[in-house]
C-alpha cells in the first residue's frame, strides 16, 4: 500500500505541475481573476471527478471516505484555510509540489503548514472540538442531506458547471 | 503577453506547461485512479499525524492525555506519507523533464506588491502555511480533500467549504496582491 502511495503521488505530483496548478502565481492570478487558468483547470477536474465517480460507481467499488459536516467548523476552516492561501498561493499539495519544483518559499510554507499542524493539536481542545459541536451533522452526501436523488445533482452540477466552464474558456484572461 | 502593470516586479507569469483542458482530465484521472484503489485524496491529516508524532518523542504524557491524537492510529504516518513524498518527486521530475526546475525565493505576484525581499516573502508564506492547515484541519480537510474528493463523492460538507474558501481566499488576495504582474498569454 506504500508504494501504492508513492506511485499515485508521483502521478498527482506531476499532474499538478504539468497542469500549472503547482505555481502560486497562478493560483493567485485566478483569486484576482486575472488569469483564469487555475479556475478553467480546476473546475473542469472537479466536473470530471464527479461524472467519473458515478460511471465507475456503476461498475466498481469506490473507498467512500466523506468527511464530517460540522456546518461551523466547515466554514470557519475553509475560511482560514482561504485566508493563507490568499497571503501564499499555497495549499498542501501545491505547496509540497511546488517545493518539489524548487521554490524555496513553499519549503518554508510548508513548514508553516507543519506549526499549523501543531498549533491545531493545542488548540483542538479550546477552540476546534468546542466548533465542531456546533451544527454537528455526521458524514452525508447532498443526497442524504436534501433527499434530492444525487443523479440529479450530478446532471444540475454537470450542466451549470459546463456552462460556466464554455463561457470561462472563452473569456480573454 | 499582456503587461498590466507593476511597480517594482523582478519577474513575470508563465504559461502552464499543458493547456488547461488536458491539466483538468489529467488530474481528475489520478484522482479517480486513487479513489478506486485507495480511497480520497487527503494530505492535510499527514500533517497533523506528523506532528503527533514529534510530540510523543518529546511528551508521551501530554500525547496520552490528548483526546485528538492519544489514539495510535491519530499518530501513524501511512499511505498519506508515501502520498506526500511521491508528490515531492512527481512535480520535481515533471519540472526537471519540461525544462522548468529553478531555484526561486518569491513569486512574481508578490514581488509585483511587496518588492524582492526574501526574508519578507518566507516570513508570510510561513505565516499562511500554518493558517492553511489550521483552516483545514478545522474543516476536516484540504482543498484536496474537499474540492476534488469531496465533490467527487458529492459530500453535503464540499459546499459550504468550497464558498467560504474561495470567498475569503479571493478577498485575501486583493488585500494582498492589489497589483498584476504581466502575465504570459
Amino acid at each position: 500500500m506504500e508504494i501504492f502511495g508513492l506511485i499515485i503521488g508521483l502521478l498527482f505530483g506531476a499532474a499538478l505541475f504539468l497542469s500549472g496548478l503547482a505555481d502560486p502565481d497562478k493560483i493567485i492570478g485566478a483569486l484576482r481573476l486575472k488569469d483564469l487558468h487555475a479556475i478553467r483547470v480546476t473546475l473542469l477536474a472537479v466536473l470530471a471527478v464527479i461524472i467519473g465517480t458515478w460511471i465507475v460507481s456503476m461498475f466498481h467499488s469506490t473507498h467512500p471516505g466523506l468527511p464530517p459536516n460540522d456546518v461551523v467548523a466547515v466554514l470557519v476552516g475553509g475560511a482560514i484555510l482561504g485566508a493563507g492561501i490568499g497571503i501564499g498561493g499555497y495549499c498542501p499539495a501545491t505547496g509540497i509540489a511546488c517545493a518539489g519544483a524548487g521554490r524555496i518559499d513553499a519549503i518554508v510554507a510548508v513548514m508553516g503548514m507543519l506549526a499549523g499542524g501543531l498549533l491545531y493539536i493545542v488548540m483542538y481542545s479550546s477552540v476546534a472540538a468546542p466548533l465542531e459541536r456546533i451544527a454537528h451533522h455526521n458524514p452525508s452526501t447532498l443526497q442524504n442531506a436534501t433527499d434530492i436523488p444525487n443523479i440529479a445533482w450530478i446532471v444540475v452540477i454537470a450542466i451549470a458547471g459546463g456552462l460556466t466552464l464554455k463561457a470561462l474558456a472563452n473569456a480573454r484572461v | 503577453m499582456a503587461r498590466q502593470g507593476a511597480s517594482y516586479g523582478v519577474g513575470f507569469v508563465r504559461k502552464a506547461p499543458l493547456h488547461w483542458a488536458i491539466g483538468g482530465l489529467l488530474i481528475a484521472a489520478v484522482v479517480l485512479v486513487a479513489e478506486c484503489a485507495h480511497g480520497p485524496i487527503e494530505l492535510s491529516a499527514e500533517f497533523v499525524a506528523a506532528g503527533a508524532s514529534g510530540l510523543d518523542k518529546v511528551s508521551p504524557t501530554y500525547v496520552n492525555n490528548h483526546p485528538l491524537i492519544k489514539n495510535a492510529n491519530a499518530r501513524q504516518l501511512g499511505f498519506g506519507a508515501w502520498f506526500i513524498l511521491g508528490t515531492f518527486a512527481g512535480a520535481a521530475g515533471a519540472a526537471v523533464a519540461t525544462g522548468r526546475w529553478r531555484v526561486r525565493h518569491t513569486s512574481a505576484w508578490w514581488s509585483s506588491n511587496h518588492g524582492g525581499s526574501k526574508l519578507k516573502r518566507y516570513a508570510f508564506v510561513f505565516v499562511g502555511g500554518a493558517l492553511v492547515m489550521i483552516g483545514a484541519r478545522l474543516a476536516h480537510g484540504c482543498t484536496s480533500g474537499h474540492l476534488l474528493s469531496g465533490w467527487a463523492q458529492l459530500s453535503a460538507a464540499a459546499f459550504p467549504f468550497t464558498f467560504s474558501m474561495i470567498v475569503c481566499a479571493m478577498i485575501v488576495a486583493r488585500l494582498f496582491h492589489p497589483e498584476a504582474p504581466p502575465i504570459e498569454r
